[in-house]
């Protein structure tokens, strides 16, 4: 069963329309205006033929998911956690991410990522990173511009730190959007984070606001082969979940 | 069989003590409390602290040793005083801010200190934080020493240090901690718990701690967290 694409629209279901523009890159992203589908039965028809966008870096992905939901985080001042997959397809990688849990005020509930984690994905799919926002800005009562790594021991056992989660899946690391507007990443045995853009709205009731320089930081993307160069390109592919099935096959 | 033998005899003796000493509580002059906690200490046989899965301490406990020591205080669990309560507010997670309630019996009188402090990261985030102590004040509960001690010190206080009794707790990724730390005739207690504010499984450990930090936010006037310029006038 591939529940992916159906799980993705049931975001879109809320009302959520996504729509991406970098014009400071000169690049001008396709928006694409989703019509809230509810996800029952009669809209798998509908929901399949419905494209999401695949990047040819999972760091592009950070930057797209960041342009659709870090606003809507910010506004509802709710955290918003995803995963960032890498899938083959006609011999090309490409990187999507996954259907976007909120969460609450300054947390997410672990046990939401990990139903998350545990729901299928395409055939071949697999995680690589998490992502996820930090919400509003706390006026300085919160460390929002960085993820959360302290090793935290919990009396559960399970993990409550931004980069325990990862570790604790064993992926390559996690991204952050922060109030601030910026994308970061945090990577695996790399032991510190670093800038991915300053390419997403501030918090329009930040304590002190900032321009947003659109910079993107290609020195920290990563390629896939470490004896070639990252792939920087942002644009994105759209497929729907139809013509995925027709390229696993 | 032993064993559960000994584990009922335990609660058996810690009901009655809490009976007992409800009753001190009510017709006692400020010291009842202490004894309450020494009847504590009587039915509990060692240093009871919230462990992980594998029985090393959790990473709270770790914070606060560090934290402990950054602001000078002595460790609590080394700490010869007869009674000492301590409450650190918002623990790891996002948390910039953090506050911290100790409360001493010194020389038949409870005193009270409330002490704010930030924590300043390293980049990388991966020495320990630094710690900086931004406001430290005395303090006495609005309604009275006897009326503060008699709701927090209730029949259901021990409940927050009995790891038996506590609930699957829900693990929040960046969620804020409480810990409550108690020495009490050379005996020490460590627990921690998810800010009762966004706890969902509110069984009878959460209504006590939910209790605890209320009145202590309530009685010594402590303001809650502010998440945004919006939330300002929420609570003070």
């Amino acid at each position: 069963m591939q529940f992916e694409g159906l799980i993705f629209l049931s975001e879109v279901g809320s009302g959520f329309s996504l729509g991406i523009n970098i014009s400071a890159n000169a690049m001008s992203w396709a928006g694409i205006a989703m019509k809230a589908i509810s996800l029952t039965s009669s809209a798998i028809s509908l929901a399949t033929s419905v494209k999401q966008p695949y990047y040819d870096s999972p760091e592009a992905a950070a930057i797209g998911w960041g342009k659709a939901y870090n606003n809507l985080s910010i506004k509802r001042k709710k955290e918003f956690y995803s995963f960032i997959y890498k899938i083959k397809l006609k011999g090309k990688t490409y990187y999507s991410y996954t259907a976007t849990i909120q969460g609450g005020v300054k947390s997410v509930k672990f046990k939401e990522i990990d139903k998350r984690y545990k729901m299928d994905l395409h055939v071949g799919a697999e995680y690589e990173y998490t992502i996820h926002s930090h919400g509003n800005d706390s006026w300085g009562a919160n460390n929002d511009e960085n993820f959360s790594d302290k090793p935290r021991k919990t009396p559960s056992g399970l993990p409550d730190g931004d980069v325990q989660v990862y570790e604790y899946y064993g992926l390559k690391g996690g991204f952050l959007t922060t109030p601030r507007g910026m994308v970061k990443v945090s990577r695996a045995n790399e032991g510190r984070q670093l800038d991915i853009c300053d390419c997403l709205d501030n918090d329009p009731e930040i304590s002190k606001p900032r321009k947003r320089t659109n910079k993107i930081w290609f020195d920290n993307f990563r390629s896939e082969n470490l004896r070639s160069s990252p792939n920087t390109n942002l644009i994105p592919t759209f497929f729907s979940q139809e013509q995925i099935n027709k390229m696993i096959k | 069989m032993q064993k559960n033998t000994k584990r009922y005899i335990g609660i058996l003796l810690l009901l009655i003590s809490f009976i007992a000493a409800n009753c001190i509580l009510k017709s006692s002059n400020k010291s009842g409390e202490i004894k309450v906690l020494q009847l504590l200490n009587d039915s509990n046989d060692s240093i009871k602290i919230s462990t992980a899965p594998d029985g090393d301490y959790t990473g709270t406990y770790y914070a606060v040793k560090e934290f402990e020591k950054q602001l000078k205080l002595k460790p609590l669990d080394k700490n010869d005083n007869n009674f000492e309560f301590r409450v650190w507010f918002d623990l790891p997670g996002l948390a910039l801010h953090q506050r911290l309630f100790v409360l001493r019996f010194e020389k038949g009188n409870f005193a009270c200190d409330l002490i704010r402090f930030e924590i300043s990261w390293s980049q990388d985030r991966k020495a320990e934080p630094t710690v900086i102590i931004s406001q430290k004040t005395q303090g006495t509960p609005k309604s009275g020493w006897d009326n503060f001690s008699k709701q927090v010190f209730s029949r259901n206080f021990p409940i927050i240090f009995d790891t038996k009794k506590m609930p699957v707790i829900t693990t929040y990724v960046d969620g804020q901690v409480f810990c409550f730390e108690l020495i009490s005739n050379k005996s020490y207690w460590m627990s921690e718990f998810n800010d009762p504010e966004i706890e969902e499984q509110k069984g009878s450990v959460f209504l006590e701690v939910e209790n605890i930090v209320k009145t202590i936010e309530k009685e010594f006037e402590i303001s809650r967290r502010v998440f945004h310029k919006s939330d300002q006038g929420r609570s003070k």
